[in-house]
């Protein structure tokens, strides 16, 4: 089949939302699929926004493909015969993160005004798709709720070969690789390791947004002198170094805060069958991990999250049954391409 | 700096344009440039190409230092800082019929859309640049700008070679119609015995290598017209070329100034071009590198007969045609300078 994915993109901004659509085009190919990949810039200003959907609503595709796959919003717009929409987020700073700071716009008549005018066009575009998908749970309840349409969770494998992931051991480390900002909340990692009990230890590995954080992750390990039990490593963290670390660790820390979706770290460590310790406002990782099953959720205190590190250091056969039933969990969400590519052309499963 | 360089796309369709889009981030980025390749559609249908403008012109570009606009729709999206390299206007706008669209064939909405679109595009483009001559001249023709001309380099780095002339001529190049390699093989009918014609290069469509088959059988010219219709390879061409007593290239109208001249000229070889080649003659210069001659088969076999019997004159000609496809300047690295100034 000739397949069109079209994303839309920040030019020069390497994201999570581009990985989907590079992995989703590779694992067509590997399907046979012929598959044209269309990046195309959109602006970030909310008042930008709506010319801007004009104009992608005007490209000339309906007829350029079998099958179009639209992935980050707006890219639904975009009019073709056979349209799939995989929708991985609203634009949220008008919806769920509405009633948040992040709020893009006034909540005055003009904002409200504005926000209704994207609901209707994400309405109407998410409703001619011939196929809805949503990455997760949660945002399939989003659209549910702002849209009142009924979406499919269909959610994201990790693209490559996944071949490159092995167990070799469950060590005496908790281990969280991710980028290191804010909302991954690498600092309450840390903040745990001032109460465990026992001697286990924290290898954190990634690149900081701003360096202001990783200066206070540096600060806060001086400052209560775990310099031997935190191992930062702040910086770009190769390929090969992250599946060995993960290889070995006693099980995989992800604390993001509201997550859209599980997060690829929650997968890498399910390729590892490794554990996953999450917290219970973490948002999508909570669809992935159910507590004392795939990992442990903790409360989003230092204190809870140190009793969850101690529990898995003193029950390494815990945190190996975990792993196991960490990688099964995969199957069971049906996270895998051959499904993903079927859905996604509108085949039924088989 | 930031480049986006804005190129179109016909889904699932790959050509020179593509490979030129390719090189030119690559270029950028080894000079130090961060760049990123932008492929808007045209559509078909005269209601596809008014939205393909449309589009274009709301495309609103963030993050972006500069755009590289290099065909039509592409270039049309706004940004303060754009340089254009125009390959391609939309030619079925300008140029008559056949290329062009006549009158009452429904695109007269699309030709005003367009005309009024490029010239907003091209007067407001910080600098103007053109593929070629021909490109250059058309623009200034129908839009009345002037174009810089910045030619664009082989696409390979080539180790041309030259070797004592064979009894053959070379035809290179994708067998098509637009080509017109059959123009050369119906030439055999009429050239003088001694030499063959080697005809070298995939068939763009299974009727274009047909047609030429046909022609050999009618003429019975089997014996002296060597037919190789598969892709040959960078090094089986420079071999040919090496080894030719000419080149012989007769596209229609061709916009650029023909990879298939320009690597004849880098192996001192002349070249034999037809008078409504177009690009061709930026290094086809008539008797000085090799021979402009009338699209006909007569007077290409006359030239053919002309090269292959003076093996004197045409070396001459090949040393000079190298001469002047080095003064053409084709290097990345100038084309890197002028388009990021």
């Amino acid at each position: 089949m000739r397949v069109i994915i079209a994303s839309t993109t920040v030019p020069f901004v390497q994201g999570g939302g581009r990985l989907i659509v590079e992995w989703t085009a590779e694992a067509l190919r590997a399907a046979g699929h012929e598959v044209e990949e269309l990046y195309l810039p959109f602006p970030t200003d909310p008042r930008a926004v709506l010319p801007a959907i004009v104009g992608l609503r005007a490209l000339p595709l309906a007829d350029a493909a079998d099958r179009l796959i639209a992935i980050r919003w707006p890219a639904h717009v975009i009019r073709h015969d056979n349209k799939a929409t995989w929708f991985i987020h609203h634009y949220r700073e008008l919806f769920d993160l509405w009633d948040s700071p992040y709020r893009a716009l006034p909540a005055d008549g003009e904002g409200v005004a504005y926000r209704e005018a994207l609901r209707r066009i994400d309405n109407l575009a998410l409703g001619e798709s011939a196929d809805l998908f949503t990455n997760s749970l949660i945002v399939r309840d989003r659209v549910r709720e702002f849209n009142g349409l009924e979406a499919e969770p269909l959610f994201p494998p990790l693209g490559g070969d996944t071949a490159r992931f092995h167990t070799d051991s469950y060590g005496d480390f908790i281990f969280y690789p991710s980028r290191v900002t804010p909302i991954k909340r690498q600092l309450l990692a840390v903040q745990a390791m001032r109460y465990t009990t026992t001697p286990v230890r924290l290898v954190i590995a990634g690149s900081p947004d701003q360096a202001q954080f990783g200066a206070d992750l540096v600060q806060v390990v001086r400052e209560h002198h775990l310099e031997n039990r935190v191992d930062l490593r702040l910086g770009w963290l190769s390929e090969a170094d992250k599946v060995d670390l993960l290889a070995r660790c006693l099980a995989v820390a992800y604390l993001p805060v509201d997550e859209d979706s599980y997060g690829y770290p929650s997968l890498e460590a399910s390729h590892s069958a490794k554990a996953v310790i999450t917290v219970s406002d973490s948002g999508g990782a909570l669809e992935f991990v159910q507590d004392g099953v795939q990992g442990l959720v903790a409360d989003p205190t230092p204190r809870s999250l140190a009793a969850a590190f101690d529990r898995l250091y003193e029950d390494r056969e815990l945190a190996q049954a975990m792993g196991a039933a960490s990688e099964r969990r995969r199957a069971e969400l049906r996270i895998e391409w051959p499904h993903v590519v079927r859905r996604l052309l509108g085949e039924e499963d088989r | 700096m930031k480049i986006l360089v804005a190129n179109n796309v016909a889904p699932f369709v790959r050509g020179g344009a593509e490979l030129l889009a390719d090189r030119l981030i690559l270029e950028l980025r080894k000079a130090g440039h961060e760049a990123e390749l932008l492929r808007l559609p045209l559509g078909r249908t005269p209601e596809q190409m008014l939205d393909a403008i449309t589009a274009a012109a709301l495309l609103d570009v963030v993050n972006v230092d500069r755009v590289i606009g290099l065909k039509f729709p592409a270039y049309l999206i706004p940004h303060p800082n754009t340089v254009i390299w125009l390959v391609h206007q939309l030619r079925q706008v300008y140029d008559p019929p056949p290329v062009g669209w006549g009158p009452g064939t429904g695109f007269s909405p699309v030709a005003t859309a367009a005309r009024r679109a490029d010239q907003a595009a091209f007067t407001q483009a910080r600098r103007l640049y053109a593929i070629s001559p021909m490109v250059a001249d058309r623009v200034r023709r129908t839009n009345g700008v002037n174009a810089t001309v910045l030619m664009t380099p082989p696409h390979a780095d080539q180790q041309f070679r030259t070797a004592p002339p064979e009894d053959f001529v070379v035809a290179l190049g994708r067998l098509s119609a637009g080509k017109r390699q059959l123009l050369a093989v119906q030439a055999m009918r009429h050239a003088r015995p001694g030499y063959r014609l080697v005809v070298a290069g995939a068939p763009d469509s299974p009727e274009a290598l047909a047609q030429i088959e046909r022609e050999i059988e009618a003429a019975g010219t089997g014996d002296r017209v060597e037919l190789i219709p598969r892709f040959v390879s960078e090094d089986e061409k420079l071999d040919l070329l090496s080894r030719c007593a000419a080149s012989v290239y007769l596209p229609v109208d061709e916009d650029s100034y023909g990879y298939v001249c320009y690597e004849a000229a880098m192996s001192r070889k002349p070249s034999i071009t037809a008078s409504d080649s177009g690009g061709t003659l930026t290094l086809v210069h008539h008797l000085h590198t090799g021979i402009v001659a009338a699209p006909d088969p007569e007077s290409v076999a006359r030239a053919m007969d002309d090269l292959v019997l003076h093996p004197e004159v045409a070396r001459e000609m090949g040393q000079r045609a190298e001469q002047c496809a080095v003064g053409l300047d084709l290097s990345w690295h100038r084309v890197i300078r002028e388009l990021t100034r």
